[in-house]
């Protein structure tokens, strides 16, 4: 008899294996936060909902599926639109919370 | 770069967020696409630059959000002209130069020539200036397929021209037929005879058309009929009672003596260089240079060197005001005596151009005799040089009329 495993978010959803298979962009199709990190000072943060928090040493931005808190020194905001929000700084860490 | 540059020109504010919920107006400022940027924060808010139209949007999310905001720094053109709104000489300053700007881009201040061999620069620049379409004309009184017309009607060595105007910058490009002059000369509605162009002994001929009057070997002098284009036609007692006119064509090599003669001083001056050196600098407005009324060189004998650099914003927009560096250069003059090989190594220099000039020239070098000798404190260098040479030149055939005789004919016939 086989075990059965407890369904964890981290397993694939039915939605998540469509789009896998149809190749369809996730970013699009899931809300999925797109972020692009250059080098340790710079990054640029797509496709999130607003801010929670911004400190000098972390900031935490509400995306679509989940929380992002990025940890460092001296960080700062260059910009920040309704679709793009630019950090520079010196990161630490990025983290993800559900 | 252009993004900062807009975003002066429509204005900015640094400003500082204190209140109940700050992040919230953040929020709610990406919302509604206020764009807000270089956002730092403090202990009670946030600090952060945000447009002028953006700042205007703010009323209703400040009153959400229940946050104050502070100006800390205005940035930006309109409160510039708002700070300075008094100062109207100024204003007028601005307004002035650029309207002289305008004023003067709509003339043409720098002229490039490309594309010319035969015809110099200067000889283009001559022609524009005739044509009143030189330095300082208005770009509107310069119709360039007119002058394209002219300059080809005016110079028949050029075949295509292009004239353009960019800016303050005219250019003219041409091209010019390469082929020497001779092989165009000749017209179908003329007949031509080939004398000969110097003194020789013709060495070959071989003629294509035309009656030839000379054979190889025979000694001709400059301007002796060679080749005839006139043909007689004889009746039956042997008599001429008419002729035929054909122009000729040839390929006639003579043997030409050049002589050579050269002369070389013994003594001569020789500038030396001593390595002092002035500049100074000139500024020229059009005809007028301003020069630096307290520069002195105080130099006996000098060279002087000057680079003139025009005042240009772009590539193609030129204006009437040039810089002008003038180095100055001091040097002595030393007297010297030249020994005979010196002397003999500028002679066969001068020997040698001479020689290469001819034979650019389509001119075959056979022989050459020359010596040096020392004549009171001057070298003399004579002699020949033998080369081989084409000596045909085309001059209009006489034409000679029969009538009269023929009109006797007619009477008898009758």
């Amino acid at each position: 008899m086989r075990k059965k495993q407890k369904k964890t978010e981290a397993d694939l959803s039915i939605h998540e294996k469509v789009i896998n298979t149809l190749e369809l962009p996730k970013d699009l199709m899931l809300g999925a936060p797109i972020v692009t990190v250059t080098g340790r000072k710079e990054l640029v943060i797509t496709n999130y909902k607003g801010i929670l928090e911004y400190e000098d040493s972390f900031i935490r931005i509400q995306t679509k599926t989940c929380r992002i808190v990025i940890s460092g020194v001296r960080l700062a905001i260059d910009y920040y639109t309704n679709e793009e929000m630019k950090i520079t700084g010196f990161f630490e860490a990025i983290q993800y919370e559900s | 770069m252009i993004l900062s540059a807009i975003k002066y020109f429509r204005g900015f504010v640094y400003v500082h967020l204190t209140g109940y919920a700050p992040e919230r107006f953040l929020n709610l400022c990406g919302n509604r696409d206020i764009l807000i940027w270089n956002l730092t924060p403090c202990e009670d808010g946030y600090f952060f630059y945000i447009s002028v139209y953006g700042f205007k949007q703010l009323k209703p999310i400040l009153k959400k959000t229940k946050t104050k905001i502070h100006i800390l720094k205005r940035y930006g053109v309109p409160f510039t002209i708002f700070r300075y709104r008094r100062r109207k000489i100024y204003a007028m300053g601005i307004l002035i130069f650029a309207g002289l700007l305008y004023y003067c881009s709509g003339f043409i201040w720098n002229i490039e020539v490309g594309g010319n061999s035969y015809l110099s620069e200067e000889m283009i620049l001559d022609f524009l200036k005739e044509e009143d379409c030189s330095f300082g004309t208005k770009k509107k009184d310069i119709d360039c397929e007119a002058l394209e017309e002219a300059l080809r009607s005016s110079y028949s060595e050029v075949i295509w021209t292009s004239i353009k105007i960019y800016g303050t910058k005219m250019t003219v490009d041409i091209q010019e037929n390469l082929l020497p002059e001779e092989n165009y000369i000749k017209k179908e509605d003329t007949v031509y005879d080939i004398v000969a162009k110097k003194d020789g002994v013709i060495s070959s001929i071989v003629t294509r058309s035309g009656t030839p009057l000379i054979v190889a070997g025979s000694e001709v002098k400059q301007g002796d009929l060679l080749v005839c284009g006139r043909m007689e036609i004889l009746d039956d007692n042997g008599e001429v009672s008419g002729y035929l006119y054909h122009s000729c064509e040839a390929d006639i090599i003579a043997k030409v003596t050049y002589e050579y003669r050269d002369e070389i001083p013994v003594e001569y001056i020789d500038p030396v260089k001593t390595g002092n050196t002035k500049t100074d600098y000139k500024i020229l407005f059009g005809q007028r240079a301003l020069s630096n009324p307290f520069f002195k060189t105080g130099y006996e004998n000098f060279n002087v060197v000057s680079e003139t650099d025009q005042l240009h914003f772009t590539d193609n927009f030129y204006l009437p005001v040039y810089l002008t560096r003038e180095t100055y250069e001091e040097y002595k003059k030393e007297k010297k005596r030249r020994t005979k090989e010196e002397a003999q190594e500028i002679a066969s220099k001068n020997l040698a151009n001479y020689i290469k000039n001819l034979e650019e020239n389509g001119i075959q070098i056979t022989a050459k005799n020359v010596i040096i000798e020392k004549k009171n404190e001057i070298y003399v260098v004579s002699g020949t040089i033998e080369a081989l040479e084409s000596v045909v030149s085309y001059q209009p055939t006489e034409i000679k009329h029969t009538t009269s005789q023929e009109g006797q004919n007619t009477d008898e016939s009758d």
